[in-house]
C-alpha cells in the first residue's frame, strides 16, 4: 500500500512541478468575474424592482376589492324597507298583519275564561281540572 | 486563512472579485496539472483552465457548500471532456479488446510488497508522457484522485461506472506508472 502511495505522491509532485512557476492568466478570469458579478447584481435589482411593483399592484387590488365590498355591503334605506315588506308578506308575516280569524278569537276567549276560572278556584280543583 | 468555501461564497453572494482571485491562485497549480494530464497539449490545458474558471464564475450562484477542490475538479474534467469531444479525441471509457475483456480486467494482479519503496528519477516530462499513454479510464481516475482529491465513490459516480471499476482503474494506472517510471533510477 505504501508503494502505491509513493507512486501517487511522486506522480502528483512531478505533474505539478513545472506548473508551479507559471502564474495563471488572471486578467481574463477576473474581468469575466467582475462583469458577471455586475450582471448578477443588476439582475437581482431588477428582480427586486419587479417584485416591488407586483407587491404594490397586489396591495392596490386588495384595497380596491375591500372598498367595493364595503360599499356593496353597506345598508341602503330603500333596500331595507323593501326587504322588511317582503318579509312581512311571507305566510308568517301575513298572519301578523292580517286581522285574527273568528276561530282564533273563540279559542283565545276560551283560554282567557279558563285562566279567570283558575284564579277563583282552589288550587286542588284547578289541578284536577288540568288532569282531566 | 479563509476556507475555500468562504471565498467562493464571498464571490457568489457579495460579488467579491478579490475572493475569487484568491481562490484561482490557490487552485491554479493542481488544476493546470490536472488539465495537462487530461488534454493532449499545454495550450489545450491553458484554454481549458480559463474555461473552467469561466464556468465556475457563471455557476457560482449554484454552489451550495461542500469541498471546493472536488467541485472544481468535476467542472475542470467536464470542460476537458467537452474539448476532447469537440476535437474527436475522446475515447470511450470502457474500451474492450477483441477477446471481450475490458482493458482494466487484463491487468495482472501484481500488488507490491508493503515494504517496497517506490523510487524513480523520471522527470516531469517523463511522468506527463507516462500519464498521457495510460488508457482513458485509468488516467481520469488517477487524475481525479491525486489532483482533484475526489473519493472513489465520487469518481465512480462522475464517470458513470461501478465503484469496483473505478478502483480497478486506479490500480491499473498505478501499476502501469510503476512499470514505466520505476525503471528510471
Amino acid at each position: 500500500m505504501s508503494e502505491f502511495r509513493d507512486i501517487e505522491d511522486f506522480v502528483k509532485g512531478r505533474l505539478e512541478e513545472d506548473v508551479k512557476g507559471e502564474a495563471p492568466r488572471m486578467e481574463e478570469i477576473l474581468s469575466l468575474a467582475t462583469a458577471e458579478s455586475f450582471a448578477r447584481v443588476a439582475e437581482h435589482r431588477s428582480r427586486v424592482r419587479r417584485a416591488a411593483a407586483m407587491l404594490v399592484a397586489a396591495s392596490l387590488a386588495i384595497a380596491f376589492s375591500f372598498a367595493v365590498l364595503c360599499i356593496d355591503s353597506s345598508p341602503r334605506p330603500e333596500a331595507t324597507v323593501a326587504c322588511v315588506i317582503d318579509l312581512l308578506r311571507t305566510a308568517d308575516g301575513e298572519e301578523t298583519l292580517s286581522e285574527p280569524s273568528a276561530d282564533v278569537q273563540t279559542e283565545e276567549i276560551a283560554v282567557a275564561e279558563m285562566l279567570l276560572a283558575w284564579q277563583d278556584a282552589p288550587y286542588e280543583s284547578a289541578i284536577a281540572d288540568l288532569r282531566l | 486563512m479563509e476556507e475555500d468555501s468562504e471565498l467562493l461564497f464571498a464571490y457568489s453572494r457579495r460579488g467579491d472579485v478579490e475572493s475569487l482571485a484568491a481562490l484561482v491562485r490557490r487552485h491554479a497549480v493542481w488544476m493546470q496539472a490536472f488539465l495537462r494530464g487530461l488534454l493532449p497539449t499545454v495550450a489545450d490545458a491553458e484554454d481549458a483552465f480559463q474555461e473552467t474558471w469561466a464556468r465556475v464564475v457563471k455557476s457560482a450562484g449554484k454552489y451550495r457548500g461542500g469541498k471546493v477542490k472536488p467541485y472544481l475538479a468535476v467542472i475542470a474534467r467536464s470542460v476537458a471532456i467537452d474539448r476532447l469531444r469537440q476535437t474527436g479525441r475522446l475515447v470511450s471509457l470502457d474500451v474492450e479488446d477483441g477477446e471481450g475483456a475490458s482493458v482494466a480486467e487484463r491487468i495482472p494482479d501484481a500488488s507490491p510488497s508493503p515494504v517496497e519503496r517506490f523510487e524513480s528519477k523520471a522527470t516531469a516530462e517523463d511522468v506527463r508522457e507516462a500519464v498521457r499513454v495510460l488508457p482513458e479510464g485509468p488516467r481520469q481516475v488517477l487524475l481525479m484522485r491525486i489532483e482533484g482529491e475526489l473519493s472513489f465513490k465520487e469518481i465512480a459516480s462522475e464517470l458513470g461506472v461501478p465503484l469496483g471499476t473505478a478502483l480497478t482503474w486506479m490500480r491499473t494506472a498505478t501499476l502501469k506508472l510503476k512499470d514505466m517510471l520505476g525503471g528510471m533510477k
